[in-house]
């Protein structure tokens, strides 16, 4: 019998894992619900900005959180300039040209990355990284913790801006109806480039703050690709209060998977749910019906 | 047409003739770019014909390596009958996953997501099923058998390979001229336009998903008597698709040579860099990796129609 402690202790970390995922998630369904493109690269900007904070901390001893001054900025223009350079000439093509395009972007990243750092698993370790503070039955892990409220804050800031800046309901108009939005003056070609931009800059957040406590290596990427697939989809494609939710929801059955079945079998949970969602409610769980 | 045949023939009399020159690592290149160009064709027949963008092949080609060799292990069936029973049982899932995935209407990209998803829960329940070994996978032993799909040499898996090919080919070409191949471009093109003009469209997708995984199984039979070892990380994990798919997309999706060519490019240079004997061979296969990532994403930016429309273009 597994004791309740250990269940709390659980969901903590389904918590704390599934904040990371929504915000990788939401930049992925942002980048799809304004452009149509599905970003199979997507996870593999989480591994490139891992790998610029392990190399910020290990050359320049600079903190992964600090190192946000760099790898933020960094990763927009490394947005800008995968859009500009590629996504921009397949936006009008077919789905399936998106898919092979984002995939040739994914095997780009991985080999220049194997090519120069190598296959091996490499880590950091920051004064927190195994430090904890007791609270109640649990011990709460300080550098998750921290990676889930910087991600939940950097998801927060996002809902604002796309609510609140002209911006941000420029992007939402283009989402919605992107003639539309271009009848009434919305610059449509800078809106894609922007949210391309934001969407690889949430990527590389979500990276950043993971460093402290995570192994990083060039094939980490399809891990969080196919979680940001899976949440995107419960979340409805495009939807970023439903990635949100979605996120926390395969943090908490990843953790529990792992801790009632198997942790060998957590994948293959989280993507029979991918697939009955997508038979039953392929607008999402937290969506709603577009007929 | 008579032109044609003939380059077909002399092209086939000089592959026959690979064997005599190569060397047996020059010749395992060629087996991979064979087999690749197998696979390719195979994923071809439903993305590139009837534009059903599978991500779950990786499915088929595992129950076509896993099926030839649990029933020769098992039961003692040489593996020339067991892939075709793996190709029976990959065709069945194949309908059914189809059946299932058209009843909901699923299309486009939420196909693709579907299909990929198929695959990793297989991979999932294939790490935790004991009778198959799990993740350690299921070793063959290495031995003169020609009766049981067993060679030494890799002479006989250059002829298997090609034969495969040759016949993946002939496949091709008569499904274009055939009705069921006019079908399969309907779709395609315009599922709508395609129902409203008397096709039946699930009935052509639920095919054409059974057809190209039943061909997908042979592959993986292949696999498996070529490498002697089947496991949940060789032959279901997302690299054979990866295969089947750059061999398609960049020799050009929707034929019958356009797969053979970007195939045996991308793997077959991969594979024979891999065997020449260079200072940092490590170094030089992650680059031509890198090289044909690059190569994909410019092909499908200023060639959307793969490189066989080069020689088209000019026809």
């Amino acid at each position: 019998m597994i004791g309740l402690d250990v269940v709390v202790q659980a969901l903590l970390s389904g918590l704390f894992m599934g904040s990371v995922y929504a915000l990788i998630a939401i930049g992925f369904t942002l980048v799809f619900g304004v452009t149509d493109i599905v970003n199979f690269a997507h996870g593999h900007l989480v591994m490139a900005a891992m790998f610029v904070t392990y190399f910020l901390f290990k050359t320049a001893h600079l903190d992964p959180y600090l190192s946000l001054v760099v790898v933020l900025p960094l990763f927009f223009g490394v947005g800008a300039l995968l859009y500009v350079l590629v996504i921009q000439r397949i936006v009008e093509a077919p789905h399936s040209a998106h898919m092979m395009v984002t995939l040739g972007l994914l095997l780009v990243f991985e080999n220049l990355a194997n090519l120069f750092f190598g296959g091996d698993l490499r880590g950091i370790t920051t004064k927190y990284t195994t430090s904890s503070f007791v609270m109640g039955p649990v011990a709460v892990p300080l550098a998750r913790l921290g990676a889930a409220v910087v991600s939940l804050l950097a998801v927060a800031v996002l809902g604002v801006f796309l609510a609140r800046t002209t911006l941000g309901k420029a992007i939402r108009a283009s989402a919605n109806n992107r003639e539309g939005a271009a009848l009434v003056g919305v610059n449509v070609p800078r809106v894609y480039l922007v949210s391309f931009s934001l969407g690889t800059m949430a990527a590389a957040l979500a990276g950043a703050v993971i460093v402290p406590f995570s192994l990083v290596s060039p094939f980490v990427g399809h891990e969080f690709i196919l979680k940001a697939f899976v949440i995107a989809v419960l979340g409805g494609l495009g939807s970023v209060p439903g990635a949100l939710a979605g996120g926390l929801l395969i943090g908490f059955v990843e953790a529990l998977s792992s801790l009632y079945i198997s942790a060998s079998l957590g994948n293959a949970i989280v993507f029979a749910i991918l697939i009955a969602v997508l038979l039953y409610r392929p607008w999402g769980i937290f969506g709603q019906a577009k007929v | 047409m008579k032109g044609r045949l003939a380059v077909g023939v002399v092209a086939l009399g000089v592959a026959a003739a690979v064997p005599l020159v190569a060397g047996q690592h020059l010749l395992t290149a060629f087996i991979v770019a064979l087999h690749a160009a197998y696979m390719a064709l195979a994923w071809n027949v439903a993305a590139g014909y009837a534009g059903q963008f599978s991500l779950g092949h990786s499915l088929f080609y595992g129950i076509g390596a896993y099926a030839s060799t649990m029933l020769y292990l098992k039961l003692g069936l040489t593996p020339w009958v067991g892939m075709f029973a793996g190709a029976a049982l990959a065709g069945v899932v194949g309908v059914l996953l189809a059946l299932g995935v058209y009843r909901y209407n699923v299309r486009g990209i939420f196909f693709a997501l579907v299909t990929l998803g198929a695959a990793e829960v297989a991979k999932g329940l294939a790490d935790n099923w004991h009778w198959i070994k799990g993740p350690v996978g299921i070793l063959l032993t290495m031995k003169a058998a020609p009766a049981e799909f067993f060679f030494l040499r890799r002479e006989p898996y250059y002829y298997v390979a090609l034969a495969m090919v040759v016949a993946m080919v002939a496949i091709s070409l008569v499904l274009e001229r055939s009705r069921l191949g006019q079908h399969f471009l309907a779709v395609r093109e315009d599922e709508a336009a395609a129902e409203a003009s008397g096709v039946d469209t699930h009935r052509a997708k639920t095919v054409a998903i059974g057809l190209s995984a039943a061909l997908t199984a042979f592959a993986g039979s292949f696999y498996a008597q070529f490498y002697l070892y089947v496991s949940p990380e060789t032959v279901l994990t997302f690299e054979p698709q990866l295969t089947m798919m750059l061999g398609t997309m960049v020799g050009g999706a929707g034929t019958a040579l356009g797969p053979v060519l970007g195939s045996v490019l991308f793997s077959g240079l991969g594979e024979a860099l891999r065997n020449l004997p260079f200072e940092n061979t490590r170094q030089v296969v992650i680059g031509s990796k890198l090289v044909y990532a690059i190569l994909l994403i410019v092909i499908l930016i200023y060639l959307p129609g793969g490189l066989i429309t080069l020689g088209r273009r000019r026809a």
